[in-house]
């Protein structure tokens, strides 16, 4: 028991070590770009006109200083939350981040959603009858993922279930604009208005939810379904299972105690890295659906010549990013032995 | 029925392979074992004796059919079962050990869980008991600290220990018949005889039979009493041991035998030619094109079988 | 009967150069490229000028596929942006491959710390945002074409330095290195002569793959108004131009230019999916 827990241990410290060292590259680069490439000051003071504001400013944000103490600092901000202040709006970054992020959450939890329901499924059965139809479905719905562009067929959904058959709401954020939105517990509104009974506003949520949720799935599925496909049937002939079969183990046996279990690994860190990828590709369906999270925030704030808030919601999409990977390589740890023996 | 015979291959015909690339990969194979003996069943790589094996378990691969004979255990004719009914039998009346033990093993479940699986599965009871049992049987098997390694999974195993494991998993109901498909195949040499003690060991302790299943003769000669020759998915000669090998009938026993019986310094002997194309339907005996004594007639027509004497027969026409 | 070694007609071997040409993916890209090379001979109209008064008509007889919020024929369009999206795509590629191969190379072949150092790098540049990181960028360094190009060729290049590393690591115990050792190479050379050759084919079957996620990427950045001017034909900003419009049953200024997209990512998948399998059965 004791070496177990020294085994798990060890093994946390780690991966979080690795995942530290990522954050420390990925800060070490935004810091590179923003302060050695094209002109940190305009980019970060703004068009000021007068010379002697701008010098202020300067001064105000440590860009005179060296280069090295500029780093130093800027890792130091990071560690205490500091990202900065967005010179259009004058409050922090972080401020404006957290505002932006339930509504970013929202939308990539409904869609994991739809690509663990629907993109299992598919893989499963795709990989226990391959050439069957729905594995004729999967192949056909992974060549589609792969290559349309998201904004187009989000655009495309909009012309048919808003324009041509009334069936969703107008693509213009969250909630429809005459309805009151339910007091805020998680940020999430449909799991706020479910807690509040209001199923006005749930229902509203709801039709604004889903068809971004779906343009989404839609490219994010692919990846999970090729791999729960791939596994299944790499599983299913191979030797262990060969043996069980030989044992008289009956299919249900097979399936849902054996062949489960040596398909989650891959599977579930293939759904983190989904994750991952969703937190910080939600730009472009944000913008086509007008919905208020951290992709849109980064649209805006660079029409707008706002830096700050750009290299904020980077960082934090490659915050994401590792802890996905962080909690796909747990979970891989605790369920395969094998990666306990290294 | 002959109530001494517990096994029964008659004429047995499988098929397998995709539409366009299909093999006749066992085309006529008759083979016996008796109870309490121990058959063995040598042949070249691609001879068909892993599917038979696998026929006689329904274990067939996906494209495989049987498409002729009998397979009757007990008396029983297995063919007709369903695919539940022969779940009773894989595994509690008979048993298979594979090759390469650490692979034909989940990864992700102890050693000692896939074994009390097999035997909740077959005889009932708690999970305790159960676990007990696969313990018991790991001892059994002569692996030390069978408690913790019963609690330890495949990759945590050497080779040896993996296939002793495989050994008690096929043993732990109590099989009839034993079925060991190249089992000491890519061991070491002091672990195989280590392997093939233990099997023998068991397989007479409890009074069951084996089905031995290799390309190598010393293997066959080391553990069994009866010896089987199979070669294009045909037998062609059987009998007991000692006969056979003492006064091989069929050109390709003979063959084989020297094959085996190189002297040290002098030439290796091989067998000129390739084993046929078993794609194609063939006319006549199966080793007729590589056979250095074959008559037109061998070329012509299939031979028979014919008892040389009790318990020893060959399919030649020259016998 | 024995099976030779593969030993087909001269007339089998032309019909299967024909039956390879007319595969829908190879037809659509022939197409493209030809679209793109002979857009000023093929568009019936000027794709810059806006035309105030013919704005936003539905595809018709003479706008075979409609006009745009400013008057200018799609379709015209639509054939000269296949010129920047297309040539962008490729070049950003190509940069990346430029860099990513001989590092990747060197990195597999050469191994210790500077192996090392390069999959830190790669796991680094992988945790990026790719949308928002060439945001960033763009947005620091200046919004241009070539830029656009640079950041591009910047994420594509830890996909071919890990590729190329896992092609290269086995090579390095091969007898034709241990060969060109004896006979006094030194790892550079050795590295651009002898192993940089034998990662090429791999790298190849990739790269249509990579210019299928290439094109999207450009087509989604510029959607966002990133790389290209207004008045410049584009995939992705003429979708952002249209897009105004789809609430309002307009659905053909921003549908064409994506279809566009699509069928070029579409067709250059299938292309790399094919020749990878290609390269999977020879090795």
């Amino acid at each position: 028991m004791v070496s177990w827990l020294k085994e798990s241990a060890t093994y946390l410290v780690k991966r979080l070590a690795a995942i530290l060292l990522v954050l420390l590259g990925v800060a070490t680069i935004t810091f590179a770009v923003t302060r050695l490439l094209g002109n940190p000051v305009y980019l970060l003071v703004g068009q000021q006109v007068d010379k002697e504001i701008i010098e202020n400013m300067i001064h105000q944000m440590g860009l005179d200083r060296p280069l090295p103490e500029q780093y130093l600092r800027y890792l130091g901000a990071i560690l205490r939350g500091d990202l900065g202040i967005s010179r259009v709006t004058q409050r922090p970054v972080l401020v404006e981040i957290r505002l932006r992020l339930p509504a970013t959450l929202e939308l990539v939890t409904g869609t994991m959603l739809l690509v663990v329901l629907g993109g299992i499924s598919l893989g499963v059965i795709s990989g226990a009858r391959p050439g069957g139809a729905i594995d004729q479905l999967s192949q056909f719905i992974t060549r589609l993922g792969i290559s349309i562009p998201d904004f187009w067929i989000g655009l495309i959904l909009v012309y048919v279930f808003f324009y041509k058959l009334n069936w969703a709401p107008a693509p213009l954020g969250r909630l429809a604009p005459d309805i009151q939105p339910p007091p805020s517990v998680t940020g999430l509104l449909v799991v706020d208005s479910l807690l509040a009974g209001n199923w006005v506003a749930l229902w509203s949520a709801l039709g604004h939810l889903v068809p971004p949720a779906i343009t989404l799935a839609l490219v994010a599925s692919p990846s999970t379904i090729q791999i729960t496909r791939t596994t299944l049937i790499q599983i299913l002939s191979s030797d262990y299972i060969r043996t069980a079969r030989a044992y008289g183990m009956p299919s249900r046996t097979i399936y849902f105690r054996y062949a489960l279990k040596n398909v989650i690994v891959p599977v579930i860190t293939m759904l983190a890295m989904t994750f991952g990828f969703l937190m910080s590709s939600t730009v472009l369906v944000e913008t086509v659906f007008a919905w208020p999270g951290l992709g849109l925030y980064a649209v805006n704030s660079m029409h707008q010549l706002d830096y700050e808030p750009i290299l904020g919601v980077v960082f934090l999409s490659a915050l994401f990013y590792a802890l996905a990977y962080l909690i796909a390589d747990l979970v891989s740890f605790a369920i395969d032995p094998r990666i306990r023996a290294q | 029925m002959n109530q001494s015979v517990l096994l029964e291959v008659n004429d047995l015909r499988v098929e397998v392979g995709r539409a366009d690339n299909r093999v006749r990969a066992i085309r006529g194979a008759s083979l016996t074992v008796q109870r309490g003996s121990r058959l063995g069943v040598i042949g070249e790589s691609g001879s068909g004796k892993t599917m038979t094996a696998l026929a006689i378990l329904r274990l067939l691969p996906a494209t495989g059919i049987i498409t002729g004979g009998a397979i009757s255990y007990c008396g029983q004719n297995l063919l007709p079962l369903s695919e539940s009914e022969m779940q009773g039998v894989r595994g509690k009346e008979i048993s298979m050990v594979f090759q390469n033990a650490v692979s034909a093993l989940n990864p992700l479940f102890s050693v000692g869980q896939q074994i009390a699986d097999v035997y909740r599965y077959h005889e009932g009871g708690s999970a305790e008991r159960a676990w007990a049992k696969a313990v018991a049987m790991l001892d059994a098997m002569g692996i030390p600290d069978p408690e913790r390694r019963a609690r330890a999974y495949p990759h945590q195993y050497s080779g040896g220990m993996a296939q002793r494991a495989m050994i008690a998993m096929a043993l732990v109901c109590s099989p009839k018949l034993l079925i060991a498909d190249e089992p000491t195949t890519g061991l070491d040499l002091t672990i195989q005889a280590q392997v093939l003690d233990l099997i023998k060991e068991h397989v007479q302790r409890s009074d069951a039979s084996l089905l031995l299943i290799s390309h190598d003769i010393a293997v066959i000669a080391e553990t069994c009493t009866e010896v089987a020759v199979m070669y294009a998915g045909e037998i062609l000669e059987a009998g007991h041991l000692e006969n056979v090998l003492g006064k091989p009938s069929s050109p390709y026993t003979k063959a084989l035998l020297e094959c085996f019986e190189a002297e040290s310094g002098a030439r290796l002997p091989y067998i000129a030619g390739r084993v046929p194309d078993l794609r194609h339907e063939m006319i006549g005996c199966p080793f007729a094109p590589r056979c250095p004594v074959a008559q037109a007639v061998c070329h012509q027509e299939h031979p028979e079988h014919r008892e040389l004497e009790p318990k020893h027969w060959v399919a030649c026409h020259l016998a | 009967m024995t099976v030779g070694a593969a030993s087909i007609s001269f007339q089998e071997s032309i019909a299967g150069r024909i039956r390879w040409l007319l595969w829908p993916p190879v037809l659509i890209l022939g197409l493209l490229v030809f679209c793109a090379i002979f857009a000023p001979l093929l568009a019936p109209y000027d794709p810059v000028t806006p035309v105030p008064a013919e704005k936003l008509l539905p595809p018709s007889p003479e706008h075979w596929f409609g006009t745009d919020p400013y008057g200018m024929d799609v379709f015209s369009r639509v054939l000269y942006a296949a010129r920047v999206d297309v040539s962008v795509a490729i070049a950003s590629v190509l940069l990346g491959i430029l860099v990513g191969l001989p590092l990747g190379a060197l990195a597999g072949f050469v191994r210790g710390w500077f192996d090392e150092g390069m999959m830190r790098l790669v796991e680094v540049m992988q945790a990026f945002p790719q949308i928002l990181f060439a945001m960033a960028v763009i947005a620091a360094v200046g919004n241009n074409l070539a830029n656009l190009v640079l950041i591009l060729a910047f994420l594509n290049v830890p996909v071919y330095l890990k590729m190329v590393r896992s092609v290269t690591l086995p090579l390095q115990d091969s007898d034709f290195v241990l060969a060109a050792r004896c006979a006094g190479h030194s790892t550079l050379s050795l590295v651009f002569r002898h192993i940089i050759p034998n990662t090429l084919v791999p790298a190849f079957s990739q790269f249509s793959l990579s210019c299928a996620y290439a094109v999207q990427m450009v087509a989604g950045l510029s959607f966002i108004g990133l790389g290209v001017r207004v008045p410049q034909p584009e995939w992705g900003s003429m979708i952002s131009l249209g897009a105004n419009f789809i609430i309002f049953g307009k659905w053909w200024p921003a549908v064409f230019p994506g279809l566009a997209v699509f069928l070029t990512a579409y067709s250059l998948n299938a292309l790399g999916h094919r020749l990878r399998r290609a390269v999977l059965r020879e090795t």
